[in-house]
């Protein structure tokens, strides 16, 4: 048996009526419909106002603070995963959202400093620089093969080549 | 028509976006101030969904560790809220899946061990109207928890968050049509309860 209770029903209807109203669910013509109501009828206007309390305490429910604990068992967690961070990370950085390398940059701006400051005028090089001749290019142990060895026939760099095969010893 | 697309440009503040940049870049003093300024939140929303403390501390602790590992995935396309009510309500899901295969409902509906603690000082109310307001906060609180946890969740978010059907879309990953109708019932079911109570709004 169906138990029918007319009072309580209409109870409900008013109330889900205000509160489609109150969600902007409602359409013009229902909400016009259902402020008439509440304007001219103390039931309608209990409704709303019910309804009105239940979303007005809800909104007004205090927000609870976590114990300190929570951020020590969280900085104790997130210390423990820092060497992903520290490591792989320091090689990439976020930017709008996507990786990118970090290296890149990096080694891109220490290659244009370099070459910038070995072109300037006043920077000397760390060698000495040393004219090479027929006499100086293999010292004295090849004026002495030169001395002995008859190599007019021989062309430049068949010469160079006796010349650096037999001065350094490499026939041995 | 996918209605998840008509969500609302995301509403970040300056200091907001400065930490979450921060952090991103790998700030760990940003992130504590990202903790401070979001746990509150984070933990309320817990406690309301899990129904206990400690399981609301887990979840505010995992939900923290998710965030700092997976801050970079942020890319400033919805707000950073619904972003991070998204990983707290999976977390909380989970924890509650979790504590079901022990316990089907651990949260005594007549203890008040569980119930939050208000202060009656509070919102510049004079103490009676505190306490009657406190009243109707208790009453409606554990209203809410007797709820099943898909219409807890919605409950929380719109009423208790004030977060809008399109915010609460993208929070639970569906569509807008799914949240009303799903509100709908939870509304039904919430003032059934109610009334089991004897509220006096």
């Amino acid at each position: 048996m169906i138990n029918i209770q007319p009072d309580q029903d209409m109870e409900y209807i008013r109330q889900e009526a205000a509160r489609r109203v109150m969600e902007g669910q409602a359409s013009p013509e229902e909400a016009a419909f259902v402020h008439n109501r509440v304007q001219h009828s103390e039931l309608w206007m209990r409704s709303w106002r019910r309804v009105a309390a239940v979303m007005d305490n809800a909104r007004n429910l205090p927000e609870f603070t976590p114990p300190d604990r929570v951020w020590k068992r969280i900085r104790s967690s997130i210390q423990s995963t820092r060497p992903d961070r520290s490591l792989a990370g320091w090689f990439q950085f976020s930017f709008a959202g996507r990786r990118v390398l970090r290296l890149a940059p990096a080694a891109a701006c220490v290659l244009i400093l370099a070459g910038l400051w070995l072109s300037q005028p006043g920077v000397k090089s760390i060698y000495e620089i040393v004219e090479v001749t027929d006499e100086s290019r293999f010292g004295v142990e090849a004026e002495a093969y030169i001395a002995y060895h008859d190599l007019s026939n021989e062309n430049a760099s068949a010469r160079d080549g006796l010349i650096a095969y037999y001065t350094y010893g490499l026939s041995e | 028509m996918n209605e998840q697309n008509e969500h609302t440009q995301p509403a970040l503040s300056d200091e907001e976006r400065d930490v979450i940049r921060a952090c991103q870049a790998g700030d760990d003093f940003a992130f504590e101030r990202l903790y401070r300024l979001y746990s509150g939140q984070v933990f309320s929303i817990a406690m309301r969904l899990t129904g206990s403390q400690p399981e609301a501390e887990e979840v505010t602790q995992e939900v923290f560790v998710s965030v700092y590992k997976n801050i970079h995935r942020f890319e400033f396309q919805s707000a950073f809220s619904t972003w991070l009510y998204r990983i707290v309500v999976r977390r909380a899901a989970d924890s509650f899946r979790k504590v079901k295969k022990h316990i089907i409902n651990r949260i005594s509906m007549d203890s008040d061990e569980h119930a939050p603690v208000y202060s009656l000082a509070d919102k510049g109310r004079t103490p009676h109207e505190a306490l009657v307001d406190s009243q109707s906060e208790n009453t409606l609180e554990r209203a809410i928890q007797k709820l099943g946890a898909k219409h807890r969740t919605i409950v929380v978010l719109r009423y208790v968050q004030d977060l809008s059907y399109e915010d609460i879309a993208q929070v639970l990953e569906c569509r807008i049509g799914t949240v009303k109708s799903r509100l709908n019932r939870a509304h039904k079911l919430l003032k059934q309860h109610l009334e089991e109570m004897d509220y006096k709004a």
